[in-house]
């Protein structure tokens, strides 16, 4: 019995580590994104005037995690659909971007005490107009792929990126830029970049049994295509 | 004619170059007036986007100065520590924002708003004054305050547009960031009098499909969000459009809409430059706004208007007249003349284009009555041709008797005797009639009654047509119909000139008349009693003779008994073929030689 009990725990652990050879060669695809400094200012809608003050250095805009890495690879992969919320609190969207599966809930709440106009502009079928009071919760389904923009009406600021792909491999990009992306199978795929309401970077890889470790620069130039 | 022609189609020709001119002359203005009203709308719409600017500078300094207080600044800094009473510090950063500024609705701020360094309000003068503890972090202008920019942004929220500055607000210590101040101005009805007072335009604020406020009644202005719409990628384009019209009512406004900034452009926020447009170039419109100074003698060329179109009428009268109407009086005067017998013809090449045409149709018609005879009347000259053996002259009206068939060689014969034989009479014996002696005239029965009344029964009835050249013969004297043309009706003269019938029957020649018109030598012809043809007969034959004796002719070429013969022969042939009683002859001249026709007479 006792000789059981040693063995079992080394048995699974082999279990474990051999599962993915079983399975097939994956890796862990890691990197940096780099971002031009327009998509860093942490703001879509500029006035007349954004001037540094003389006395205190100005800090960078926060990550809100409006910037993903997705991962599309050549062998045909499915994301469950599961329910995701997104919190509306102090006139901004947590987090403002999200990746689902095809058939998935978003749940958007809305913790302000403002009342906000949620939609996806030019996809009433998708997603009509809708008065979210403060306090209360909107399920909304996408069920087909792709990539979209919810904006409150009220406050233009407030935008909530919905990508809906079949890839189970995607990370937000860290404050610093960097993303990590495991158990990702090995062989040929594409790295695309979301941020800004838009897909700025598109990358080639080969993904190795012992991994990829990228930087992706974003170029100020990309073009931009928001949805 | 020609020449008023002419003139017609060249005043038709000025007043089409003048209406053309009228509509079309003012179009250059019109567009020019348009550009430059353009011109002035894009230079307003640069001074208001200036205004704005400005405005957003000294409206982000007014709130940097705000939080420089050190009321503010220690309330702030607790706030942000999370020391102190919320509730206390709400009451004590209102109470000194209300402080600091004591006109808030003269200087246009709608709200004034404390945030902390986590971005809760704080407190706020103005809207929802009693509200406070939520967060305004996620607005990008409240952000970039806390994170030491100083900037501007416009809202569109709740049907109301504002214009947002906010600033960052430092510790006493200036080492960091312990909140922010943000300002929002009223953005309606008082900035657009603002502008209208310094830009001289109407202002119109537009967000998504509402007008916001505006100096022009709003209810005209419906279409207008519409239109910005419409041209919604040439504003995103070029911050602005080009100037548009809009029609307002029955006003035609010009226009410039060019976005607000900020988050305001993402909710369709636009201002609009309206500029009433001067009256449109139709001419009807033109005239519509002219006053009377405008036609005040000094103002309006009276004079040349006046002196051009008595010019006008006067040419085109003259021409009139020398065209028209001194041809029509000439041509009448000739008619008259045609009528009275004065000429033959109408000098038709004095005459142009219709009345020329009028002339010769005049000419032509006198010249087939007077040279085509009645059928009838032409069968009857034919069979007196047939009678004396001759050719029918070219007419068919005369005939020529010298043309006639020659006679034998023999001597002229005895007038008398060829009566005589003619008519049954004894011969006389040739040295009788060879011998020229005067001519002893027979008395001649006194025609019957029947006689007398068949000549004046078959009188010619004359039509005395104008420019006939010769009475005209009617074919059958009792029908009553008159072969006449009224050469007036051709030309339309008012009053026809009058026609003449002539009823008096030809002179038939009396004896006496006969004896005294034969005074040459001429050959006698004794006439047995017989009827009244033969009495007829007779004088024409005697008729006939003196009539080629005095034109020169040959007498003794004729001869009596074939002459009777044939007269008596036509006769019976015209009875037959025209189923009339009886015929008439009569002699007359014919291109200067004795000639005879025959008219049947029914009656």
């Amino acid at each position: 019995m006792m000789r059981y009990r040693l063995l079992s725990p080394l048995l699974l652990g082999g279990l474990v580590a051999l599962a993915p050879t079983l399975a097939g060669a994956v890796g862990v695809v890691r990197g940096t994104v780099v971002l031009p400094e327009e998509l860093k200012a942490g703001r879509r809608f500029l006035g007349h005037w954004r001037v540094e003050n003389t006395t205190v250095p100005v800090q960078a805009a926060p990550a809100r995690g409006d910037t993903v890495v997705v991962l599309l690879g050549p062998k045909p992969q499915v994301l469950a659909p599961k329910n995701t919320p997104i919190e509306i609190v102090g006139m901004q969207a947590n987090p403002s971007t999200v990746v689902v599966g095809e058939g998935a809930v978003v749940e958007f709440r809305n913790s302000d005490k403002v009342s906000h106009d949620l939609s996806v502009p030019g996809h009433p079928e998708i997603m009509p107009p809708e008065r979210l009071s403060p306090g209360t919760v909107r399920k909304q389904r996408f069920g087909i792929s792709g990539e979209y923009l919810v904006r409150c009406t009220e406050y233009p600021h407030v935008v909530i990126s919905v990508i809906v792909t079949s890839s189970p491999f995607f990370a937000a990009v860290d404050e610093k830029g960097g993303f990590k992306l495991p158990d990702v199978p090995e062989g040929p795929a594409t790295l695309k970049v979301w941020s800004n309401g838009r897909w700025v970077h598109e990358q080639s890889v080969e993904v190795t049994p012992r991994g990829l470790d990228v930087t992706l620069k974003v170029s100020g130039a990309a073009n931009p295509t928001e949805q | 004619m020609f020449l008023s022609k002419i003139w017609f189609i060249l005043v038709a020709l000025l007043a089409g170059v003048a209406v053309t001119a009228a509509f079309v002359a003012p179009r250059p203005a019109d567009r020019r007036i348009e550009q430059l009203e353009g011109q002035r709308l894009d230079r307003a719409q640069y001074a208001a986007e200036q205004m704005l600017k400005n405005d957003a500078r000294r409206w982000i300094d007014y709130v940097a100065k705000l939080g420089r207080d050190s009321h503010l600044t220690e309330a702030l800094d607790s706030s942000s520590r999370g020391a102190g009473e919320p509730k206390a510090l709400h009451e004590t950063v209102r109470s000194r924002l209300k402080a600091l500024v004591p006109d808030r609705a003269g200087i246009g701020v709608e709200s004034l708003i404390a945030v902390d360094k986590q971005g809760r309000v704080v407190a706020r003068v103005g809207d929802d004054e009693g509200e406070y503890g939520e967060s305004l972090a996620g607005a990008e202008v409240v952000g970039d305050a806390l994170r030491g920019y100083l900037s501007d942004d416009v809202w569109g929220a709740a049907g109301r547009l504002r214009r947002v500055g906010a600033a960052p607000v430092t510790s006493k210590s200036r080492d960091r960031i312990v909140g922010a101040v943000v300002v929002a101005v009223d953005t309606g009805k008082r900035l657009a009098d603002m502008w209208k007072r310094n830009l001289g335009v109407d202002v119109a604020i537009v967000l998504g499909r509402n007008v916001v406020s505006s100096t022009l009644p709003e209810a005209l202005l419906g279409q207008l969000p519409e239109l910005i719409e419409q041209h919604a990628t040439e504003i995103a384009n070029h911050k602005r459009t080009r100037p548009l019209i809009l029609y307002m009512g029955n006003e035609r406004m010009l226009l410039i809409a060019a976005p607000f900034v900020g988050e305001a452009s993402e909710q369709r926020a636009y201002y609009v430059l309206l500029n009433k447009q001067s009256p449109g170039s139709d001419p009807w419109v033109l005239l519509s706004n002219a006053s009377s100074d405008d036609l005040r003698w000094g103002h309006f060329p009276w004079m040349p208007l006046a002196f051009g179109i008595l010019a006008m009428i006067g040419v085109g009268l003259l021409l009139q007249r020398t065209e028209v109407e001194g041809p029509i009086r000439r041509l009448r005067t000739e008619v008259h003349s045609l009528a009275r017998n004065e000429i033959q013809k109408i000098d038709d090449t004095k005459y142009g284009g219709k009345l020329g045409g009028v002339a010769r149709d005049i000419n032509a018609t006198v010249e087939r009555f007077t040279h085509a005879a009645p059928p009838k009347s032409e069968m009857a000259k034919k069979d007196i041709a047939a009678i004396l053996d001759r050719g029918g002259s070219a007419d068919g009206q005369s005939f020529d008797v010298s043309r006639a068939k020659p006679t034998p060689p023999t001597p002229a014969p005895n007038p008398a005797s060829v009566a005589a034989s003619l008519f049954g009479a004894p011969k006389l014996p040739p040295s009788v009639g060879v011998t020229p002696t005067p001519v002893s005239v027979p008395s001649l029965p006194a025609p019957s009654p029947q006689a007398k009344a068949a000549p004046t029964a078959s009188v010619n009835r004359t039509l005395m047509m104008p420019n006939l050249r010769s009475p005209i013969e009617t074919t059958s004297s009792n029908s009553g119909e008159f072969a006449a043309v009224s050469a007036s009706a051709l030309i339309e003269a008012p009053s026809p000139p009058p026609l003449r019938r002539d009823l008096t029957p030809p002179p038939v020649p009396t004896s006496t008349a006969f004896a005294a018109s034969v005074a040459t030598p001429k050959p006698s012809v004794r006439l047995a009693p017989v009827d009244e043809n033969a009495v007829h007969f007779q004088q024409v034959f005697e008729e006939y003779i003196a009539l080629r004796i005095k034109c020169g002719e040959s007498a003794t070429s004729v001869a009596a008994d074939k002459f009777f013969a044939k007269l008596r022969s036509n006769r019976e042939q015209l009875i037959a073929k025209y189923n009339c009683r009886s015929a008439r002859f009569s002699v007359y001249v014919k291109d200067g030689k004795a000639a005879i026709k025959a008219t049947p007479v029914r009656s």
